[in-house]
């Protein structure tokens, strides 16, 4: 079943905030062998830590039956963070994921997808990612 | 512009367990063998975003900051491959300064003598903190 083209405009928003908790970005950070960073700029938060909310807002919203990506079949195709200003240890930010563009090529479906996570009004960053939905041949 | 150190990492499937439980990602492809091979892949492999997060720490690495990234993004050309013995990821840069003064690190990432990421850049902050 084809992703639904309807779905353009689509947002989907996260019913919980997402706190950048100290705990959390100390063990992402390790896995991120940064060593050096987690004990001097323990304030520090990786530049890929809000992934650990995107991907979940992303998956909410394909697994939302009107939308129509099965899940199964999907591959990350790219991903961008735009920071506005830093995350901060113990920012709590409203997520809101928007579908930007389904497009085709050959068996493939490409989903252009788009986070906003909000401190009240303020932007603090983008997470901007293309989801592949590979085709069955 | 000028060519910024290679940095490298030891990629273990020890590592690929710690970043699922750390991202929340414990989709079986990057942990258990059998199941990465019946969906069709060679092996077990990596996160696309560990990789991309590892890009990340080479670049901090690079600039000496921990806090400077502004702007991050790539795509995700093709897996990282991570057999029971591991592997290793290599990253390369390009730092360029353009005419506004804005610096940009071109990032190229290789594991098993293959490109893994294309069109990875980052933009740093200026700002000091």
């Amino acid at each position: 079943m084809p992703v639904n083209p309807d779905v353009v405009g689509r947002e989907f928003l996260a019913p919980e905030p997402f706190v950048v908790n100290a705990d959390r970005v100390r063990l992402f950070s390790d896995a991120l062998y940064r060593p050096e960073c987690g004990q001097r700029h323990e304030h520090s938060v990786p530049a890929t830590f809000p992934i650990t909310a995107s991907l979940q807002a992303m998956e909410s919203l394909a697994l939302d039956p009107e939308v129509g990506m099965d899940w199964s079949r999907v591959v990350h195709g790219d991903q961008t963070f735009e920071y506005f200003r830093p995350l901060a240890i113990g920012m709590s930010l409203m997520v809101r994921t928007v579908v930007e563009s389904v497009k085709s090529v050959g068996l493939n479906e490409y989903v252009g997808v788009r986070t906003f996570f909000n401190d009240g009004d303020d932007v603090v960053l983008t997470a901007s990612a293309t989801i592949v939905v590979r085709g069955v041949q | 512009m000028r060519s910024l150190a290679p940095i490298s990492f030891v990629i273990t499937r020890e590592m690929l367990v710690e970043y699922a439980h750390a991202s929340g990602d414990q989709n079986p492809i990057h942990q258990n063998e059998e199941f990465a091979k019946a969906v069709g892949l060679p092996n077990v492999i990596a996160h696309g975003m560990l990789t991309m997060g590892l890009a990340a720490s080479a670049v901090e690495q690079w600039i000496g900051r921990c806090d400077g990234i502004r702007e991050f993004g790539t795509r995700f050309s093709k897996p990282v491959i991570v057999p029971a013995e591991g592997t290793t990821l290599t990253f390369e840069g390009i730092e360029v300064t353009q005419a506004s003064g804005q610096r940009i690190i071109e990032v190229t990432a290789t594991s098993g003598g293959i490109e893994v990421l294309s069109g990875c850049r980052a933009v740093i902050d200026e700002r000091s903190n």
